[in-house]
């Protein structure tokens, strides 16, 4: 199956400011999401990747510029209408709800997120689908708090994907993963793509980076830095000499452009 | 022992059984048969009824709590507040002195529901704006806050409080009943439909919402739960079901004072936090099994006192040792004795120690 990306923009994010007090985490970010994308984020440790996935999905607010879902402005929108919208997201510490079982997490995302929200017995079936889908098929009735560290990420997951979002943003949802298990994760992300869903992407593993997405937006220090197709994003000098270093940067560029 | 001992174990027992985790419907729904049966017909052999009224105003005031402490995760502190408000508006309903409504029981309780729903309505929008010891310090504060008003407010007797009518025999459709039974079987009636409440919240969506924001509000929004509804109306059920509580309270004692020995005594704004801790904060049966299991154990006490001065002098600090006990050993309460989740016994309590040791 082929993806499928479209000239409609369906994440335009502009200009975006957000300071803490004196400091700034976001001086004016701007991005173009198309429809159908994977669209990578990376950047240094603080260089404010999660704030910028926090205002997109409404846990924060920008101090000023705005987000723009499916057309709609966004910005300073409460989290839950836009998740109802179809925009889904994971949190880089996952943190599932521990006393429910790894089902009733999944069915969370299918009642109350995404544009068809379900009664909570449909919300079962459709989390059990889901679950199937991310391989934690046998786990559905334990208790989330029961699961070690990586199948809370696959229930991370899960619980993002139970909503049908149109948009998904993966905070490092694949950090930490061994070998295999990386190669499984990226082919789950490209199957969620093939289904037509925008995925923007925080990564700091690079090999995801570049043999995932379409596109590359970096930033530092709260700005963009670059942004392109991955392989000539990788060979930018401001991104080597902000993030990648030298080493890695001739690694993956030769390896994106094989 | 005495009969209403043998009441309060067989309730605790069959109230487990039928909060056992097992997927046979049938094993749950038989010990639930027997239990309701038992209580039906508590009246026919217990040797005084009147002890057993205030455990349902026990298993209410523990109902009320579960919804939005055990449910949403926000423990109220502050439960009195509508257990008096709830309490007040029943005797202004049923009081048939000057200035008072002198209108029918139903229509009391009614009122009282009402009016402690929207009381925590108000109260409630600023509040739930907090989280953690914010929300329970506030809490706290606002049941405080409340008495003091109540105890200024002319019209609703300043410090005398209100008197209301001596219930004795009642007649209720065609039954000709003694005033305990009365009280007995109206509090199992207001038990019974709050119990049913928390089996279809449980179930529902509303109520997956309210355990999501327990467990993680902010990817509770994130996955789509209005979670400023949903907890302002997780705090309304339950001042409605605490107003009811104390709407009963106010119809078995005769009337209201608003002193520290009324219905804003510290008891009734303790007993919503210890019967679900005891019984289990977020299950449908934790509250029902808290009251009995609790009530149960003072009732013991109490019986014994007379007989034994040990147990006279030594009873406060037998039920606090008890208190303590379950919350080392059984940190999710007595249901899980009969379910797997989480840790429980020696374990807990080692990790406790070990994580707390500074």
């Amino acid at each position: 199956m082929t993806r499928l990306i479209s000239d409609e923009m369906v994440l335009e994010v502009t200009d975006v400011r957000r300071t803490f007090g004196g400091v700034i985490a976001l001086g004016g970010v701007s991005l173009q999401v198309p429809r159908g994308s994977i669209t990578g984020l990376i950047g240094p440790n603080g260089s404010g990747k999660t704030t910028l996935v926090n205002i997109i999905s409404g846990m924060l607010r920008p101090t000023s510029g705005t987000v723009r879902l499916k057309g709609h402005d966004i910005s300073g929108m409460p989290a839950h209408k836009i998740a109802r919208m179809g925009l889904a997201r994971t949190f880089q510490v996952v943190r599932p709800f521990a006393n429910m079982t790894v089902l009733e997490n999944v069915a969370v995302g299918a009642m109350f997120g995404g544009a068809n929200r379900r009664s909570a017995s449909e919300a079962m079936e459709v989390a059990g689908a889901v679950l199937q889908k991310v391989g934690l098929g046998a786990r559905a009735d334990a208790p989330a708090e029961e699961l070690p560290i990586m199948d809370r990420k696959r229930l991370e997951l899960a619980r993002a994907l139970a909503s049908k979002p149109e948009v998904l943003l993966l905070d490092e949802v694949l950090a930490g993963l061994r070998a295999g298990e990386l190669e499984e994760a990226i082919a789950l992300v490209r199957s969620v793509s093939e289904t037509g869903v925008t995925i923007v992407i925080i990564e700091h593993v690079l090999r995801v980076i570049v043999s995932l997405c379409d596109e590359v937006v970096v930033i530092n220090r709260g700005r963009k830095i670059a942004e392109g197709p991955p392989a000539a994003v990788m060979r930018n000098q401001a991104v080597i000499d902000a993030y990648l270093g030298h080493r890695a940067a001739t690694r993956h560029s030769g390896a994106a452009d094989a | 022992m005495n009969a209403n001992t043998v009441i309060f174990a067989v309730v605790v027992g069959l109230g487990l059984l039928t909060a056992r985790r097992t997927p046979a419907t049938w094993q749950r729904a038989l010990p639930l048969g027997f239990m309701a049966g038992v209580l039906l017909l508590a009246p026919t052999f217990s040797d005084n009824l009147s002890v057993l009224t205030p455990v349902f105003i026990g298993a209410l005031l523990g109902m009320g709590w579960n919804i939005i402490g055990g449910y949403a995760g926000y423990g109220s502190f502050g439960q009195v507040a509508f257990f008096g408000i709830g309490a007040y508006a029943m005797a202004a309903s049923i009081a048939t002195t000057e200035n008072f409504l002198a209108l029918p029981p139903v229509a009391g309780l009614l009122i009282a529901a009402v009016v402690s729903g929207v009381y925590a309505l108000l109260v409630g929008l600023p509040v739930l704006r907090l989280r953690g010891h914010y929300f329970a310090i506030t809490t706290l504060t606002l049941a405080i806050a409340t008495q003091q008003l109540v105890k200024n407010l002319d019209f609703l007797g300043g410090t005398s409080g209100i008197s209301t009518p001596i219930i004795r025999n009642q007649q209720v459709l065609f039954a000709e009943l003694d005033r305990d039974t009365y009280f007995y079987f109206l509090g199992f009636i207001l038990t019974a439909g709050a119990v049913f409440a928390t089996w279809w919240l449980s179930r529902s969506k509303f109520g997956y919402g309210l355990q999501a924001i327990r467990e993680n509000e902010d990817a509770a929004a994130s996955m789509g739960v209005d979670t400023t509804r949903y907890k302002l109306q997780a705090f309304v059920i339950a001042a409605i079901i605490t107003g009811v509580a104390g709407a009963l309270q106010a119809y078995l004692r005769s009337g209201v004072s608003p002193e520290d020995d009324g219905v804003f005594q510290i008891r009734f704004n303790l007993l919503p936090l210890i019967i679900p801790l005891i019984g289990g904060t977020g299950t449908v049966w934790g509250p029902l099994i808290g009251a009995f299991a609790f009530l149960g154990i003072e009732h013991v006490l109490t019986s014994a006192s007379g007989s034994s001065t040990f147990v006279q002098d030594w009873e406060r600090v037998i039920t606090g040792a008890i208190i303590v006990a379950v919350v080392l050993f059984l940190p999710r309460g007595l249901v899980q004795l009969v379910g797997s989740r989480g840790p429980r016994g020696w374990r807990v309590f080692a990790d406790n120690i070990r994580a707390t040791r500074v």
